[in-house]
């Protein structure tokens, strides 16, 4: 089997998510030769990189860039969906356009060389959108918690409650009403600032 | 009380890509079509055709609005893995255009205001592309290598006397078109509305003809799942069907229907359909009354509009054969399993809406329900059945 490293493209416009899989490959031994977040240039890169494989963003619209390019030469890059058959794995593929991971390999290049890197890029579009979605709620999480606080606030100085008073009235609603701390803080600040 | 079988799921997730064609599938969504048949569909807009065929082939989509080849391609195995898809109705009709960057119609000494026919405009080309100096070939683009677009760039070159080998047909995604040619690394392209009208009223470039003219009355984006779908969940998919032939339905007078209009553009300008108002589309003047451009006919619904016809899936491999995308014969046992036209005649009895008999038909002449086909060089295609 050949040992030189596989040299890797990467085409992504979260340049975090990017770096990310570039890191997580760079531990396993390969080579990203060539990082891109805009593809405007797309072509003329992969003509001068000339890479063994290309990740993409599933969800980039140069996939059809890179579709007419497998067309026009047998040199170029095709896509991985190509190796499902030989795959022994069927359900990989399947995962791979779940997390938004789709590739081209150039000719030639065995199913077993390539799967490793996929499995990578998997791996980490995954972590990325994990991160993303606890970033997401942890940020929400903030926001309630300002209104909450914002609404006791207000209970204190408009309605002279002290804190635990103000706390358990707004609990107290929320029970009652069946619904979320943060929109039972909303309605009371709408009516308390209204006054 | 559900008519679907317990293993037939009728929640359903189908596949877009943002422009004018995608009209029926949201037009379904957004009057309730899906929802009256008992489905709970969710629309999903893909950026790419790649993505759509991967998505429709591995089971992500449940199904999807296609360029009327790729079910064919994805079938033969180009371009991707062979992963048999199939269709019965034929979404749309026309909306391509052609359109030269106005620094190669100044090159081709072409007024826009006094537009020759396709026939002239490419013979210009073609004498162009005789005595062309610079060192650069000329650069075409179309959406993808199995699309009507890139078949009909070619048949116009074709008939203007232009070999493929003359140029050089690069792929760009439909919202990308524009800025290319504005930049100018292409020089011209063939893309779906409203792309060419954007490039037009931004004052990049010309549409010297539109796709209408060069093939009249041909299927332009059909309705595709995966042949397993179709096996595993018939009840389900015949209801897809009948939602979506109501939607084409509904649209047949878009043109002409102010009030219609207004809707559909309000249901398209939504962020997560085609965001009409927070994009390139945006200040360029396209509204509401200029969302069907004339020059770029489209069309939604008819007797045989909607008949996805074998004879015209006969064309497409021959065309794919042409560009030798694809060397095997023309396999009657394919087109078959592809093309279901028995399939659209049940759904559109069920509706009340006449359709044609037959399956085949000469392609580029009268036919037998509606108009028939027509192509500009006065071909006439035909197969035994």
């Amino acid at each position: 089997m050949e040992k030189t490293p596989l040299s890797v493209m990467l085409v992504d416009d979260e340049t975090a998510r990017a770096l990310l899989v570039e890191q997580a490959l760079a531990k396993h031994g390969y080579q990203v030769v060539c990082r891109l977040t805009s593809t405007a240039a797309l072509r003329y890169h992969v003509e001068r990189v000339q890479p063994d494989i290309i990740i993409i963003d599933m969800d980039s619209p140069d996939r059809d860039t890179l579709e007419h390019m497998t067309v026009i030469s047998q040199h170029n890059p095709r896509p991985i969906v190509f190796f499902a058959n030989h795959d022994d794995n069927p359900d990989s593929i399947k995962l791979a356009i779940q997390a938004g991971v789709s590739a081209y390999i150039v000719d030639g290049l065995t199913a077993k060389r390539v799967k490793p890197i996929i499995d990578v890029a998997v791996a980490r579009f995954n972590e990325f959108q994990q991160l993303r979605q606890q970033l997401h709620s942890s940020q929400s999480q903030l926001a309630e918690q300002q209104l909450v606080d914002k609404a006791k606030r207000l209970l204190m100085k408009k309605q002279q409650m002290d804190e635990a008073k103000a706390f358990s009235t707004l609990r107290k609603l929320a029970m009652d009403r069946q619904q979320k701390m943060a929109d039972v803080a909303k309605d009371v600040i709408a009516i308390l600032e209204a006054l | 009380m559900s008519i679907y079988s317990q293993s037939e799921q009728p929640e359903l997730t189908l596949g877009f890509v943002p422009l004018l064609d995608a009209a029926p599938l949201i037009v379904a969504k957004e009057l309730g079509l899906f929802a009256a048949q008992g489905l709970n569909v969710t629309l999903q807009r893909e950026a790419s055709w790649a993505s759509i065929r991967d998505k429709v082939a591995f089971g992500v989509l449940d199904g999807a609005q296609m360029i009327a080849p790729l079910p064919l391609a994805s079938s033969l195995g180009l371009g991707a893995a062979a992963v048999p898809m199939t269709t019965a109705l034929v979404l749309s009709s026309g909306g391509n255009a052609i359109t030269l960057s106005s620094r190669l119609m100044q090159q081709l000494d072409l007024d826009p205001a006094k537009l020759p026919c396709p026939l002239a405009s490419g013979r210009a080309l073609q004498q162009h592309l005789q005595h062309r100096t610079q060192l650069q070939p000329l650069r075409l683009a179309t959406v993808s290598p199995y699309s009507c677009h890139h078949y009909q760039l070619h048949y116009w070159l074709s008939v203007a006397g232009i070999s493929a080998r003359q140029v050089e047909v690069i792929g760009v995604a439909p919202a990308a078109m524009a800025a290319q040619l504005a930049s100018g690394a292409i020089d011209g392209f063939c893309v779906g509305e409203p792309w060419s009208s954007l490039a037009q009223l931004n004052g990049d470039g010309t549409i010297v003809t539109s796709c209408d003219q060069l093939w009249h009355n041909w299927q332009e984006k059909v309705f595709a799942v995966n042949q397993q779908f179709a096996d595993n969940k018939p009840q389900c998919y015949l209801a897809l069907l009948t939602a979506l032939l109501q939607a084409c339905h509904w649209l047949a007078d878009i043109s002409s229907n102010p009030d219609k209009k207004s809707q559909l553009w309000y249901w398209l300008a939504q962020g997560h359909y085609l965001a009409l108002t927070d994009s390139a589309l945006h200040n360029t003047g396209l509204s509401p009354n200029t969302l069907f451009n004339k020059a770029v006919p489209q069309a939604f619904f008819g007797p045989a509009l909607n008949m996805p016809w074998r004879s015209q899936g006969a064309f497409m491999l021959q065309q794919m054969r042409n560009l030798q995308q694809w060397q095997g014969p023309l396999n009657q046992a394919l087109l078959s399993q592809v093309y279901r036209p028995d399939l659209y005649r049940q759904v559109a009895a069920g509706l009340g809406f006449a359709a044609p008999k037959e399956d085949w038909r000469l392609e580029g002449c009268a036919g037998t329900v509606g108009e028939g086909s027509r192509f500009i060089d006065g071909l006439v295609f035909g197969m035994q059945s």
